[in-house]
């Protein structure tokens, strides 16, 4: 029996959906004329042929250009989603709090939290890395780049004040 | 004796120190990103294009340079010495590879590989040298018709020649080409597509796309599977190959020169399938091809030449064009264009340091490599013992904050995110992301040129097939997706009779 992969299938609809969207908002930009071609113009004929390629692909996929066998696993092992879930909730967090806790602290606990869950290792090792890592990126990005990383509230200024 | 002028300028910029310290690091991280499976170039060089905004664009380029061509060696280390390679242009250096190595000529293997790849390498950055700046002299004449084919074209020849199907390559090209509309309108300067958010007034960045779709999905797609890979134990001597070995290898490094400098210019061309072609070739043209895929040299002497030639010629069409033929080039262009230089023909003439420094880094690149690789070739495998679950973690953090960095945009680095997911379940659904940044990345060039042209025109597209050069594009661009549907319909109906 042929099956449909669904997957696929929900997929193209999801671009042929932009394809629409793509030409509703090209619409309201302003086409223009083709003498004389708005904003809107070439958004618009890339609406179009999205759409187009979208519809071609579903109607291979109906028209029999289906596999017979049954499509592989989304998750090739038992743990995948959760790995893959971790760590997407993981940068998540670190993004909504990179600037109120600061690089240092946010960097070090993203670290420290994808090293104990992904292939988890001993605490000590993890410590240990999480502070080379964060000390690296450190020198990277804020002495050797110059990047203006932030610092949170739990600055080096904060902290010479807590030591002295 | 402008030639040799331009050369020794070229020369005098690349050993520049800093420039000379950016094609060490360029090569270095090339190698190891090579080393490295399930690493390539592409997502290499995505999540170091931020450090790009803090550095000059010369010695930008020769980084970027380095570490593609660079990646093409380290590709072959792991290749022979424990049969996985390292990057995707590598894995038909196992075939023979890996059998050298299980009959105790791992040394030669290697040696071989890394004197094919700095021969061939320095063939192409001769060729480079010679081929760009005549073909930026006929570029000169493109008007916008041409460029707005040349790119359709460009776009076209990627999507058909990947690894997957044409459709959906297509359609991730178009999305990219969508992605690209999004910002200010070029020629009105009215903004288009930005819901309201004001971040995205000047466009979806090239950064934040590449950096989602090849560095955080590429991560997404490793923490799944969480590899125990352990190191065989493959003792060897010395790394320089036999006479014999030589006199084997020196057609087959020739021919794969040749035949990946030719397969690399091209639109669509790439390191992979020269190196995929060259071992046909190899097989086809040998006397005993019943040795193939039992440890014949030439088997990774030639494709390893081809795969290093493809990276130099590769260059030709991104420096004396402005368009890109794969999409690392795609990549290499954004670094350009984040650097205010206008690409296209007069790049070499507006910007020599720029076109000359980096043909002289590649050759200073090619020697450092061929030093980093032959005496140090027992530390890169040492590199393989660094556990994923590390290299994860610290890739992740330097794509967020590389982002970050760039316009200290707490957005930047949610949309990122958005991408790696995006990136990542398309990818497991067999879209190829190539398309889809050279979209990105023509899509605001293609629009301007387009628009101009139907301006010059007044709104004729007859402009597009009247001029011949254009007409020649287009003509090309049609045969291709006419091949894709027949090969379609040609399917569909020897299904239909096994059906019956």
């Amino acid at each position: 029996m042929k099956v449909l992969n669904i997957r696929e299938f929900l997929s193209a609809i999801f671009l042929g959906i932009i394809g629409i969207v793509l030409c509703i908002g090209a619409y309201m930009a302003g086409l223009g004329s083709v003498a004389n071609p708005g904003g809107g113009f070439v958004p618009f004929l890339i609406g179009v042929v999205l759409t187009l390629l979208s519809l071609t692909f579903l109607i291979q996929r109906i028209q029999g250009k289906t596999s017979s066998k049954k499509p592989p696993p989304f998750w090739p092992e038992k743990r995948s989603k959760v790995r893959v879930a971790y760590t997407l909730g993981a940068i998540l967090v670190y993004v909504l709090v990179f600037e109120w806790m600061g690089f240092a602290v946010a960097t070090f606990g993203l670290f420290l939290f994808l090293l104990k869950t992904i292939d988890p290792v001993k605490w000590r090792s993890a410590l240990f890395w999480s502070f080379i890592v964060t000390i690296i990126g450190f020198l990277l990005f804020q002495v050797f780049l110059k990047a203006q990383l932030p610092e949170g509230w739990v600055s080096w200024w904060s902290i010479s004040r807590w030591i002295f | 004796m402008d030639l040799l002028t331009n050369v020794l300028h070229g020369f005098s910029v690349a050993l520049d120190p800093t420039n000379l310290l950016y094609c060490f690091l360029g090569v270095l991280s090339g190698t190891l990103i090579g080393v490295l499976p399930g690493l390539g170039p592409l997502a290499a060089i995505a999540f170091l294009l931020p450090i790009t905004f803090y550095v000059p664009v010369v010695p930008s380029l020769i980084m970027l340079a380095g570490i593609y061509y660079g990646a093409m060696y380290g590709g072959s280390t792991t290749s022979i010495l424990v049969n996985i390679p390292g990057e995707a242009a590598s894995v038909v250096t196992c075939l023979d590879g890996y059998q050298m190595a299980l009959q105790g000529r791992a040394g030669p293997a290697l040696g071989i590989s890394a004197i094919g790849s700095f021969v061939a390498g320095t063939f192409g950055v001769v060729i480079l040298m010679l081929l760009a700046p005549p073909l930026a002299g006929f570029a000169l004449k493109f008007g916008p018709a041409e460029f707005s084919s040349l790119l359709v074209l460009a776009l076209i020849i990627v999507a058909y020649i990947g690894s997957g199907e044409p459709v959906k390559a297509m359609m991730m090209g178009a999305l990219g080409l969508a992605l690209g509309m999004i910002g200010t309108d070029q020629i009105s300067g009215h903004p288009r597509f930005t819901f309201g958010i004001w971040e995205l007034v000047d466009g979806v960045g090239v950064v934040t796309v590449a950096i989602g779709v090849f560095g955080i999905s590429e991560v997404f797609l490793n923490v799944e599977v969480i590899e125990q890979r352990h190191l065989i134990k493959t003792t060897f001597k010395g790394v320089f190959p036999s006479i014999q070995d030589y006199k084997d290898s020196a057609l087959p490094i020739l021919r794969g020169s040749l035949l990946g400098f030719f397969v690399g210019m091209l639109p669509g061309g790439s390191h992979i399938i020269s190196s995929f072609l060259s071992y046909g070739v190899e097989k086809k043209v040998s006397k005993h091809p019943e040795k193939f895929g039992h440890g014949a040299i030439e088997g990774v002497a030639g494709p390893e030449s081809a795969n290093n030639a493809a990276t130099s010629a590769a260059f030709i069409p991104l420096l004396s064009l402005g368009v890109p033929n794969n999409a690392v080039m795609a990549l290499m262009l954004g670094a350009i264009i984040i650097h205010g230089v206008v690409p296209g023909p007069r790049l070499i003439s507006d910007q020599p340091q720029l076109f000359w420094g980096v043909i002289g880094s590649m050759y200073i690149g090619n020697a450092m490599l061929l030093a980093l690789n032959l005496p140090l070739v027992g530390l890169w495998v040492q590199v393989l013992r660094v556990p994923y679950r590390l290299l994860l973690p610290m890739i992740l953090i330097f794509c967020l904050v590389g982002v970050y960095s760039i316009n200290a945009s707490l957005f930047e680095m949610f949309l990122v995110i958005i991408f790696g997911v995006f990136g990542y379940v398309m990818r497991k659904l067999n879209y190829e992301m190539a398309p889809l940044i050279m979209g990105v990345i023509i899509g605001p060039m293609l629009e301007t040129v387009f628009r101009q042209a139907l301006l010059l025109s007044k709104g004729s597209f007859s402009i597009f097939i009247t001029r011949p050069i254009s007409a020649f594009f287009l003509a090309i661009a049609v045969v291709l997706l006419a091949q894709t549907a027949v090969s379609f319909v040609v399917k569909r109906i020897a299904i239909t009779k096994r059906q019956k």
